[in-house]
This record gives structure tokens, C-alpha cells and sequence, in this order.
């Protein structure tokens, strides 16, 4: 590993954190430098592991694992999470827009679910 | 039903997504109050399909089938022909789905060179069908892939495409495509922020957990080290004067 590999992955890891206080201020307030870093470098490494390996692709996963609740990973409403990465018949992009997709249909839905809720109890 | 707005100038024609129902998202006294289900071999898995309505208002409707709805393959157990569609080894063939019962649609009013795509794509189908295989040549698929053609926006599919994500993804489209559009800001500042070229690796990564966080230098830690290095050295010859 070259010096200047090093220094452009620590300026990376440096803008990564800031872009992670900006978007996600609630979950980040408090997090120390240290565990934000850490649990940065543990999502680039799961972007990594399933092929996301230059800087913008690292954090669209990045990005979309912070909008996953803390346990998405052993829960069963989210197994489809692992599985769009994993998935070999998509390349990087399409996985990012199938993730997306998929967030967003979980997410309507419960935003209809919730509001079913609230008619029913009125 | 569910209709999305013109974007086009010159949009005469229109293509259509039609869903039925999957049995499971049907309550149980509410099975027939549409329509009658009784005997209809697409109410247990549901069925999506396509129709596409020319200037003249003329509509041609096109669905995906496994050969195993044909008449004549009627005596076939079930077990084989789950073993055939999970396999992939059952021929497909598109049909005329006009008289197929739906529960939900979604209309797109297009241009006449989107509806030739789609036309295109579908009288390819037709003359030349696919194998149908459940989750990766299925009804959805097709009616999906056809509507891609003129670079509609459909519906969200989580997972595998099957009618019953199909007809959550209608109902719920207006507040997914928000959530979309949102995901879509975030990832469209992510590119602008990040490169696109330069590659992280493991080992780097690796490295960098072990270190412990410092404060990044950036222009402004430098200018503001520079000058408090002069007001020191300003101060200090003041000093020796």
C-alpha cells in the first residue's frame, strides 16, 4: 500500500463520515469519531465483499445500509437485503436501483399499513 | 385504478398493466365481489399482463402463460407441473389475455413510438416464446420487460417479479416513487461527492480501523496552522527586540 493510497482512503474515510453526520444527524448524534469510523469501515467492507469497490459505489450501499433498521441483518423483513447483493445476475447499478426499489416498496407499505391502522382505530 | 399523468408532447396511445390478485391478498368473503373467481386457474397465483391502445383507440392485450394452462396438457398431476415450472423446462407462449379478469391497473399514455417498442417486443414474444419458468420468466417478467421497452416507470418489485408484489407495487406506487425519488437525491450526491474511479481495498480498510481517528487537514487546518505559526514567530521577534 502506497502513502498516497493511504492518504486518499483516510480523506476518504474522512468525507465519508461527514456525509454520514449530514444525512443521518439522529443516528449519529451519538457516536463517537471512533465508532462512526468503525462502523463505517465495517459497511465498506460488506460493500466490498459484494463487489462495490471504488469510492461512490462503497457509499450508495453505505448510504442505503444506514437506512436499514440496526438489526436488518437478522431479521427476516430485510433477508432480501442480502439478497439483491449477492444476487450474481445484477450488475453494481442495478443492484443499487433493485435495493432501492425494494426500500421503497417495504416502506410505502408500512406507510399504508400504519395508516390503515389509523382509520380502523378512528 | 391507478393513471399517470402525460409527460410527453404527443401521447395518443396508451399502454396498460393489468394485475389480478393472487387468492392470499383476497379476504375470503371478499373472493367473489368483483368478480367471480371460482374455477379460474390464475386467482391462486395471480396474473399480471399488458394491453396497448393505439391512436385509434383500438387495444391489444398480450399475457405470458406456461404452456401447462393449455387444454391440452389438463391431466398433468400437480407435482409435475410444479417441477416443471420451477425448473424452467415448461414452454411458454403469450396469448390474447382481452377476456382475463384483473383487480388492478396502471394506464401510461404514450407516444406512437413507444407503443411500436412495446408492440414490437411483444409480437417478438409471441412469435418466438420463451421457456416459463416462475420466478425468472413468469407473467410479471414478461408484462414488465414489454412496458421497459418505452422506459415506463413501473411499479417497485421487491424480490423476484410475481403478482403479488406487482399488485402491492400498483397500490403503493405514488408513495414508493416519493421514497424512490428521495433514494435517488441521496445517491445522485453520493456520485457528485465520491469517485467514481478510485478503488478502496480490503487491506487498506483493514489498516484504517486499526488506526486510531484523526482530525482530516483540509485548506482550512492548514491556513489556520500557517497562521498560528506566524503569530507565534511575529510574537516571539516582537519579544527579542
Amino acid at each position: 500500500m502506497s502513502k498516497q493510497q493511504e492518504l486518499e482512503a483516510e480523506r476518504f474515510i474522512h468525507r465519508a463520515m461527514q456525509y454520514l453526520k449530514s444525512t443521518f444527524p439522529e443516528k449519529t448524534r451519538d457516536m463517537d469519531d471512533e465508532a462512526l469510523k468503525n462502523k463505517l469501515i465495517d459497511d465498506c467492507q460488506t460493500a466490498l465483499e459484494h463487489g462495490f469497490d471504488t469510492e461512490s459505489d462503497m457509499m450508495l450501499v453505505v448510504d442505503f445500509l444506514w437506512r436499514l433498521p440496526a438489526d436488518y441483518a437478522v431479521s427476516p423483513e430485510y433477508e432480501w437485503a442480502a439478497e439483491i447483493l449477492a444476487s450474481a445476475d445484477m450488475d453494481n447499478e442495478m443492484k443499487i436501483d433493485a435495493l432501492h426499489d425494494a426500500l421503497a416498496a417495504v416502506e410505502a407499505l408500512a406507510q399504508t399499513e400504519n395508516e390503515g391502522d389509523e382509520h380502523e382505530e378512528d | 385504478m391507478k393513471k399517470t399523468e402525460a409527460t410527453g408532447e404527443n401521447t395518443p396511445c396508451k399502454a396498460t398493466l393489468y394485475v389480478e390478485s393472487p387468492a392470499v391478498m383476497i379476504p375470503p368473503h371478499l373472493k367473489n365481489a368483483v368478480m367471480n373467481r371460482e374455477g379460474d386457474v390464475g386467482a391462486t397465483t395471480g396474473h399480471a399482463f399488458i394491453g396497448i391502445t393505439d391512436k385509434d383507440g383500438k387495444e391489444t392485450v398480450y399475457g405470458f402463460h406456461s404452456a401447462a394452462g393449455l387444454p391440452e396438457n389438463a391431466d398433468i398431476t400437480l407435482g409435475t407441473r410444479l417441477k416443471f415450472l420451477l425448473s424452467g423446462k415448461y414452454d411458454g407462449f403469450v396469448g390474447d389475455d382481452s377476456k382475463e379478469p384483473y383487480d388492478d391497473k396502471m394506464v401510461y399514455h404514450i407516444s406512437q413510438k413507444q407503443y411500436d417498442k412495446i408492440k414490437a417486443y411483444a409480437d417478438e414474444q409471441k412469435k418466438n416464446p420463451p421457456k416459463y419458468q416462475i420466478f425468472s420468466g413468469n407473467c410479471v417478467l414478461f408484462a414488465y420487460k414489454a412496458m421497459k421497452q418505452a422506459g415506463l416507470k413501473l411499479p417497485p418489485q421487491p424480490l423476484f417479479h410475481n403478482p403479488a408484489a406487482a399488485v402491492l407495487g400498483i397500490r403503493v406506487y405514488g408513495k414508493a416513487q416519493k421514497i424512490k425519488q428521495k433514494l435517488g437525491q441521496a445517491a445522485a450526491k453520493i456520485l457528485g461527492r465520491f469517485s467514481s474511479t478510485r478503488k478502496i481495498s480490503k487491506d487498506i480498510l483493514q489498516e484504517l480501523k486499526k488506526k486510531p481517528s484523526k482530525q482530516a487537514f483540509g485548506v482550512r487546518a492548514v491556513t489556520e496552522s500557517l497562521a498560528k505559526n506566524a503569530a507565534a514567530l511575529r510574537k516571539k521577534m516582537a519579544g527579542g527586540r
